[in-house]
């Protein structure tokens, strides 16, 4: 007779999420490509976070002695969503319209322009995917990648156009 | 000896005071916040006086801190930076290299204390991935911190954990909740209130509530305690005169009519 009881629930598999980190580590991957990897990015865990979990993310010049700029702070507790994306001010003013973005305490009667610090909230991966797409494509990222681009090889012309094979990665992730 | 100098310029545009003050304080490292002097202007300014010309890194891309060197910027490369904040890689020759790290925190005017604290332990988290890419721990952190020394983003084990005597600071790290922490020595402490040579903190703030300090230590140096040997006390000052100028208003407290609401900082490193 077979003791065995199985315990777990009928409906385990569920529909399957993507961890930022697996979204956020591809986009590194991507911007390596789309550079002849004269910028990279890359992906730190906040080892010493212990509430949750966290992640640097830097864009990088390895031949500029490694420069790193860190772009955002990406942190989420154990259910993966919501997260919340921290960047510098200047990228939150260029996308306060478009994204879903937060201060940490709303309470505080400040003046609208000293509303900080603020964070961008993000409920679901295609949230995160819309907010990331944002993130990449202000100003101030443009300006980064420019400088570190144009610094790494003066005769660099522009970045490699997006082809059908990366494409797919903006709007669906697929795990390599 | 490496001289240094940080000083929150509070958008002062008086160039030919701060070449004034390189040259009469013999500045090799010039760190400056809210500096909104165009760098190649001030570059021509601090080159006027001087036999040592300065240079400043094209590579920074931090838009809140300025740093100029009397020597190549090749010798002090960014390695990390935000846009608050700027991790350079001193590599003087024959010389120990070392981390500076300047950074001009949020002020109290729009981040509360639990945001500052939030921040505190970011910058710690940075300094220590810093740290870990070139494999030692010889760091110093210089700037407007919007806290003074008894703040808890300056001293908790997980902010930037700056204690108040090298004695401290030479136990390297303690560990709480089964995590180390590094420990930063802060000299600033000793600088505060009328029984330290020179005024009594670098910013003066009054406001009609019960809770007032008047006089603050808003721009702080820490050391970690790799580099304790290489610093000594008597040559940290809280700058007030610029050959034969005051700083300060008729009633004592720095004055943005002559330059900035802030005092600068000279400290210099034996390396």
């Amino acid at each position: 007779m077979n003791l065995t009881l199985d315990l777990w629930p009928g409906d385990i598999e569920v529909e399957r999420v993507f961890a930022p980190v697996v979204i956020l580590r591809q986009q590194a991957t991507l911007l390596g490509e789309r550079t002849k990897n004269l910028v990279q990015a890359e992906v730190v865990e906040d080892e010493l976070q212990t509430n949750c979990f966290a992640f640097y993310f830097f864009l990088r010049a390895p031949v500029l002695g490694n420069y790193r700029y860190q772009l955002m702070y990406v942190s989420h507790d154990i259910g993966l969503y919501p997260v919340e994306i921290k960047v510098e001010e200047s990228i939150l003013q260029e996308v306060r319209n478009i994204l879903d973005v937060r201060t940490d305490d709303p309470d505080r009667n400040l003046p609208r322009f000293r509303a900080e610090p603020s964070y961008i909230h993000v409920q679901s991966e295609e949230e995160l995917i819309k907010a990331l797409r944002a993130i990449f494509n202000t100003n101030k990222c443009r300006k980064v990648l420019t400088a570190l681009l144009s610094q790494s090889d003066p005769t660099w012309t522009g970045v490699v156009p997006v082809t059908n094979g990366t494409e797919k990665y903006s709007d669906t992730i697929t795990l390599a | 000896m490496t001289s240094l100098v940080f000083w929150n310029l509070n958008q002062c545009r008086k160039a030919s005071l701060i070449a004034e003050l390189t040259d009469h304080y013999n500045v090799d490292i010039l760190i400056l916040a809210e500096c909104v002097i165009t760098p190649s202007v001030l570059l021509t300014e601090l080159n006027k006086k001087t036999q040592q010309f300065y240079d400043y890194s094209p590579l920074s891309i931090c838009d809140k801190i300025t740093i100029f060197t009397r020597f190549p910027h090749q010798l002090i490369q960014p390695r990390l930076e935000t846009d608050r904040l700027t991790i350079r890689h001193l590599t003087l020759p024959g010389l120990s290299d070392i981390l500076i790290a300047a950074v001009h925190f949020p002020s109290k005017l729009h981040w509360n204390d639990a945001s500052q604290f939030a921040e505190s332990v970011n910058l710690s988290n940075i300094i220590r991935i810093a740290e870990k890419e070139v494999k030692h721990s010889r760091t110093i952190i210089v700037g407007d911190f919007n806290m003074n020394p008894f703040e808890a983003g300056m001293v908790s084990a997980n902010g930037l954990h700056g204690v108040m005597t090298k004695q401290i600071a030479q136990q390297r790290s303690r560990i709480v909740q089964k995590t180390e922490y590094p420990y930063f020595y802060n000299p600033m402490w000793s600088l505060m209130g009328d029984a330290s040579p020179g005024q009594p903190g670098t910013f003066f703030y009054t406001k009609a509530e019960h809770a007032c300090y008047f006089w603050n230590m808003f721009d702080q140096i820490l050391l970690r305690p790799d580099l304790l040997e290489c610093f000594d006390n008597r040559n940290l000052k809280i700058i007030d005169t610029i050959n034969g100028l005051s700083l300060l208003s008729m009633n004592g407290r720095p004055s943005r009519a002559i330059a900035s609401d802030h005092l600068p900082i000279y400290f210099e490193l034996y390396l």
